[in-house]
């Protein structure tokens, strides 16, 4: 069938033209998200989890709330009952230079966007206590690229290193259009209660008094099937079989270039519970998690960077109550002891 | 494949543009083709009971067309009919009927031990089961003759718009549209892009959005007061008209980006001003054939007012049990047949009963007044619908007429608001069609500033004002 134009269907009488209407709605709901966008944190629903908390935090004035710390620590669930007392006591500096900041799934990307946002929280900082996993390396569950808390901090340069063109093109229509991660959501405004009480500070403030640290369930009177089964979830989410993340290994190369002349970083990965250790140590799909994630890590070994392993632990002794029944998040007694340890190689770091 | 997922946008995109390349032979083809794709992407597996019910309908309508003697062609009919309610009968009864037995000899005191067969429910096979039910009947009937091309039949049977949730077309309508060469001009496109627009708020923006707060108050309706199971009922009928008409919508429009012209299956149905007018206007596919096929030859009205009662009580109960095997939509049907013989009991003298829209302000009041009435009524009947037991049913109806008290236990605070915002918005779109006798609440002679702010309206809440989530269509169960 021979055309003159690839226009000339026989089915499709002319190439579509939108309406007048169409072009000037569209044109409408660009400057719509634009003026959204700009005015972003009043549609923000109020933080309910910590990742959430964390989104909220681009509204408020750093300075308001937090002083400058001298030793920031920044982790997961893995070190959300760090105990500042300890690191007090080792290293004779007051509470509001020791800051300890912790989320639930928090990665490397989380960390960087964090200090990338606030690079004066470095400006006094001597170290940088960094927790590791490999899921903060790796794809999981905790860490799905397309959640709407990474696209909605990454930076535009950044977006060519997620993991598939999807990701990249949501990515992007979020830099232009804000609605792909789901941020600017009216029914948040349609709920009335929240518009009235809705300023960022009162957010945070409701996610202060209403968020009191999780119980953390302890091995006693566990069935041992069900202990089992504890932890090999949180193993399995901890020690992926998942490839390594570009977006991953950029942050953290991009937290080394960030650190200041007097800081130190300290990568450290506090010790699993002894059953938990000797199914990293022989189930294959953890050990060669664990092995390509130390393998990783280790070239970043310098001055400036210090790491720490749970075999690095040394002479402390941990029991059956430092942990949690899934053997890899700690009690506030184990941390305790990992605060201490930490509290005593800051000083030893120190007096070198 | 949703219609609300970006695959399906994606596959819609490319089958468009390949669509407008072809003459129509190769259209149809492609056509045939896409649509078991479609329907593949759901359970590659039924699409061979797909092919298999594409088959039997053709071949027994062939022979019909061929038979000259009445008997041959009424066995051919007989095969066709049994085939059809056979399908639907296993894939869609069997647990139910089982089930129900054992209830019943439970009840009398009998243990019976009775296996329920792990059934899958085929996506759509009420839907199709009945498109292809209809054709062969016509054929019989001699309103329609039997197809040639087989690819033309498999377009018909299989049409990718409407194959999971109608609407349930007639041979007469889609084939000749089929068979022959299609055209889109610039007037198909707008109006088509304005309906999709139009099914996509409904979908994505409301009913997707009410969802939520509907799952929360029928999974236990004993923790809600009765202020808020009143919501409740409110928000599934606004629920359950958004998914099923934007789904309804959405198909019609990129069916009419094809060239190929759907049948309308909702008309405003919660501004009916009595269940009758309702009923043509809700799911007009449906209770189209059910009239068609069903009411009719059981006698209709032409049997005595006695007969007429028992015929609309019996066509609305199979109506029910069309939705799905379970005693909740029977007793929806049950409702729905009992307002219907309601109705022609209180109007056996008037000839008025079919007043579709007030003419003069004189009527305004009265036509309100039935359409609060016929709309609550309505209302009522989707309690049963959503129920998942009839436990969970007694304890909604017990709650539900306790009176209308707020209680400070497990008060949605939200939905007010959402109710409210979503219902005033589709008011105004319904009442605009209703009030001009139309389809789309814009058209080429509204005036442009009037159609940018509602295009900019309906882009700017579905863009924004919506759930993430991305919720299956209600009917695509049935």
């Amino acid at each position: 069938m021979s055309r003159s134009s690839i226009f000339s269907f026989s089915t499709l009488q002319g190439f579509p033209k939108p309406s007048l209407p169409a072009v000037l709605s569209i044109l409408f709901l660009i400057i719509a998200s634009q003026l959204l966008r700009q005015q972003g944190n009043v549609f923000d629903p109020v933080p309910e989890t910590r990742r959430e908390f964390f989104n909220a935090q681009p509204h408020l004035n750093y300075d308001a709330f937090m002083p400058r710390p001298k030793v920031l620590i920044i982790g997961s669930s893995r070190l959300i009952f760090m105990k500042h007392k300890p690191i007090m006591e080792a290293t004779n500096l007051p509470i509001n230079d020791i800051q300890i900041m912790a989320w639930a799934g928090s990665s490397f990307y989380d960390a960087e966007r964090y200090l990338n946002r606030y690079p004066d929280l470095l400006s006094q900082c001597e170290y940088i206590v960094l927790d590791m996993i490999p899921m903060k390396l790796f794809t999981t569950v905790a860490f799905p690229e397309d959640d709407s808390g990474v696209l909605r901090h990454m930076d535009w340069d950044q977006i060519p290193l997620l993991s598939t063109p999807e990701y990249q093109l949501k990515a992007y229509a979020d830099h232009v259009i804000p609605f792909v991660s789901g941020r600017h959501r009216v029914d948040d405004w349609l709920r009335l209660n929240s518009l009235i009480t809705s300023t960022p500070q009162e957010r945070l403030e409701l996610y202060r008094t209403g968020a009191s640290k999780p119980k953390i369930p302890r091995i006693k009177n566990v069935d041992p099937e069900k202990l089992q089964f504890y932890i090999d979830a949180v193993l399995e989410s901890q020690f992926p079989d998942t490839p390594l993340l570009s977006i991953q290994d950029d942050a953290l190369q991009r937290i080394v270039k960030m650190l200041p002349v007097q800081s130190k970083l300290i990568l450290i990965q506090p010790p699993f519970r002894e059953d938990a250790t000797k199914l990293i140590q022989e189930e294959d799909s953890y050990s060669s998690s664990n092995r390509r994630f130390r393998k990783y890590i280790d070239q970043f070994q310098s001055e400036k960077v210090q790491i720490v392993w749970p075999e690095d632990f040394g002479d402390i002794e941990f029991n059956e109550f430092d942990f949690s029944r899934d053997g890899a998040h700690m009690t506030a007694e184990g941390l305790g002891k990992v605060s201490t340890f930490i509290g005593q190689l800051l000083a030893e770091i120190k007096g070198k | 494949m949703l219609f609300n997922s970006w695959i399906f946008i994606g596959f819609f995109s490319l089958v468009l543009v390949m669509y407008y390349m072809l003459d129509t032979k190769r259209q149809n083809i492609l056509l045939l083709v896409s649509s078991y794709i479609f329907y593949s992407f759901w359970d590659w597996r039924f699409s061979g009971l797909l092919l298999l019910s594409t088959i039997i309908d053709f071949v027994c309508a062939k022979q019909m067309n061929s038979s000259k003697t009445p008997a041959i062609r009424k066995r051919w009919l007989l095969v066709s009919l049994f085939f059809n309610l056979s399908v639907l009968g296993f894939f869609k009864y069997a647990n139910f009927f089982v089930e129900s037995v054992q209830s019943g000899f439970d009840a009398l005191g009998f243990a019976l031990d009775t296996p329920t067969l792990m059934i899958i429910l085929p996506v759509g096979i009420s839907f199709y089961t009945f498109q292809t039910m209809a054709y062969t009947i016509d054929v019989y009937r001699g309103k329609q003759e039997a197809i040639e091309d087989p690819i033309v039949y498999g377009v018909y049977v299989a049409y990718f718009p409407q194959l999971v949730a109608g609407p349930i077309e007639r041979a007469q309508r889609l084939i000749p549209q089929i068979s022959r060469p299609r055209k889109v001009c610039q007037n198909n496109i707008h109006a088509a892009s304005q309906l999709i627009l139009m099914g996509y708020l409904k979908k994505v923006a409301i009913a997707d959005s009410i969802a939520p707060h509907v799952d929360t108050i029928f999974s236990n309706p004993t923790a809600h007061s009765s202020f808020t199971l009143w919501l409740g009922m409110y928000a599934f009928a606004l629920q359950i008209y958004c998914d099923f008409s934007g789904y309804s919508d959405i198909a019609r429009g990129i069916s009419r980006l094809l060239g190929i012209e759907l049948m309308e299956n909702f008309k405003q149905p919660y501004l009916s001003p009595n269940i009758t007018i309702f009923w043509r206007r809700w799911h007009i596919s449906l209770s189209t054939w059910l009239r068609d096929y069903l009411y009719i030859p059981l006698g209709g009205n032409q049997k005595g007012v006695k007969r007429l009662y028992l015929n609309l009580m019996i066509t609305m109960l199979l109506g029910g049990l069309w939705h799905g095997a379970g005693w909740n939509f029977i007793i929806w049907g049950g409702l729905h047949g009992a307002y219907l013989a309601g109705h022609r009991m209180l109007n056996r003298n008037s000839r008025h009963i079919e007043t579709v829209r007030p003419h003069d302000t004189k009527t305004v009041f009265g036509y309100a007044l039935g359409t609060l009435a016929t709309f609550h009524l309505v209302c009522f009947t989707w309690i049963p619908f959503r129920a998942d037991s009839f436990r969970s049913l007694s304890d909604y109806v017990s709650t539900f007429f306790n009176g209308i008290t707020t209680s400070p236990a497990l008060t949605l605070t939200e939905l007010p608001s959402v109710l409210l915002f979503y219902g005033v918005f589709i008011l105004i779109i319904d009442s605009l069609c209703n009030l001009k006798n139309r389809e789309l609440p814009f058209q080429k002679s509204t005036p442009i500033w009037l159609r940018t702010v509602g295009y900019s309206m309906a882009l700017f809440t579905l863009c924004f004002v919506r759930e993430a989530g991305n919720e299956s269509f209600i009917y695509f169960q049935f």
